[in-house]
């Protein structure tokens, strides 16, 4: 790969009008930065201050997601530390603007996944208002984890039902992307 | 006296106030932490050791937050089930939660958080 063609990917992908990119290792720790320079980054677009905040907080549970759930850990880390691979992409369509995320995961997780996100994919906002609350009463108090609030929230604060694609790939594992728009 | 909790804002946790010789709680700022049990499983447990066999106190509780995770929702549901019970036990509990008046977003969840509590005087204000 030449510099001039890094130069091209980048007009293509602001011609699909991407205004953020990050495809790498992700973490925990790196969860703050990339976020800082993601707000950053929808200001300079002069996105409305109302618009960059729900995007920002799709991403923030996006990606705690798939720290959670990427297959692709790095070997030898603690899981409280844990590394791992995934994609981010912000961008405008039209008026609206999205947010994406993919990973891999492990295939024994897929079926658990997809049944949750068909069931959240038809509600309306009234029902998943109900079903955030109901589930937050679930679980223990004090739960690391999340206490599977994520993905409803992330269908809530979504202007359209959320989209998602399951692509099996090798080595026992499955790509998850998912999109919300705002 | 308990020590009062003060915890300065970081880049992904509130600021914390817990003033309790005063009754005076307050959270501000953003809530995104790494681990939210980790962050407010010690405030929890703070506030019911403050609030065991209290029945006669004014406590007042505001929430001043723009911007808090699904994670943190739930440990936020914690502090207010906290402060209503308190209000159930005789405690005069105040709780505001403060937003930004272009925010309807933090808006519409500061009333929703309320719809549940049934006890202590809830009030959401929008900020000057």
């Amino acid at each position: 790969m030449f510099a001039g063609d890094l130069l091209a990917q980048r007009r293509q992908l602001n011609d699909a009008g991407i205004v953020f990119l990050y495809h790498g290792y992700v973490s925990e720790k790196l969860l703050a930065g990339i976020g800082a320079a993601l707000r950053r980054r929808l200001e300079a677009e002069g996105i409305k201050p109302v618009v960059a905040r729900t995007l920002f907080a799709i991403y923030v549970e996006q990606l705690q997601n798939v720290i959670r759930y990427s297959a692709e850990e790095l070997r030898g880390e603690p899981p409280d530390d844990a590394i791992c691979y995934g994609e981010v992409v912000i961008g405008a369509e039209g008026a609206k603007h999205f947010v994406i995320c993919g990973n891999m995961m492990a295939d024994s997780l897929v079926a658990r996944l997809e049944e949750r996100l068909s069931r959240l994919k038809d509600l309306s906002k009234d029902e998943l208002k109900d079903l955030y609350k109901e589930q937050m009463k679930l679980g223990p108090e004090d739960d690391s984890k999340g206490a599977g609030l994520g993905l409803i929230d992330i269908a809530r604060k979504a202007s359209e039902p959320i989209e998602y694609a399951f692509t099996p790939a090798q080595n026992g594992q499955t790509y998850f992307s998912i999109k919300a728009v705002v | 006296m308990m020590d009062n909790i003060v915890l300065a804002a970081t880049d992904r946790t509130c600021a914390v106030d817990f003033d309790f010789a005063a009754g005076r709680f307050r959270v501000a700022g953003e809530s995104y932490p790494e681990d939210a049990a980790a962050f407010f499983g010690p405030l929890h447990r703070s506030l019911d050791q403050y609030l065991d066999g209290r029945t006669a106190t004014e406590l007042g509780f505001e929430i001043a937050l723009v911007y808090f995770n699904s994670s943190s929702a739930k440990a936020l549901m914690g502090l207010l089930e906290r402060f209503d019970a308190a209000a159930a036990r005789g405690n005069d509990v105040t709780i505001t939660w403060l937003h930004d008046p272009e925010d309807d977003a933090m808006e519409d969840m500061a009333r929703e958080f309320g719809e549940d509590i049934s006890h202590a005087s809830y009030r959401v204000q929008a900020t000057a």
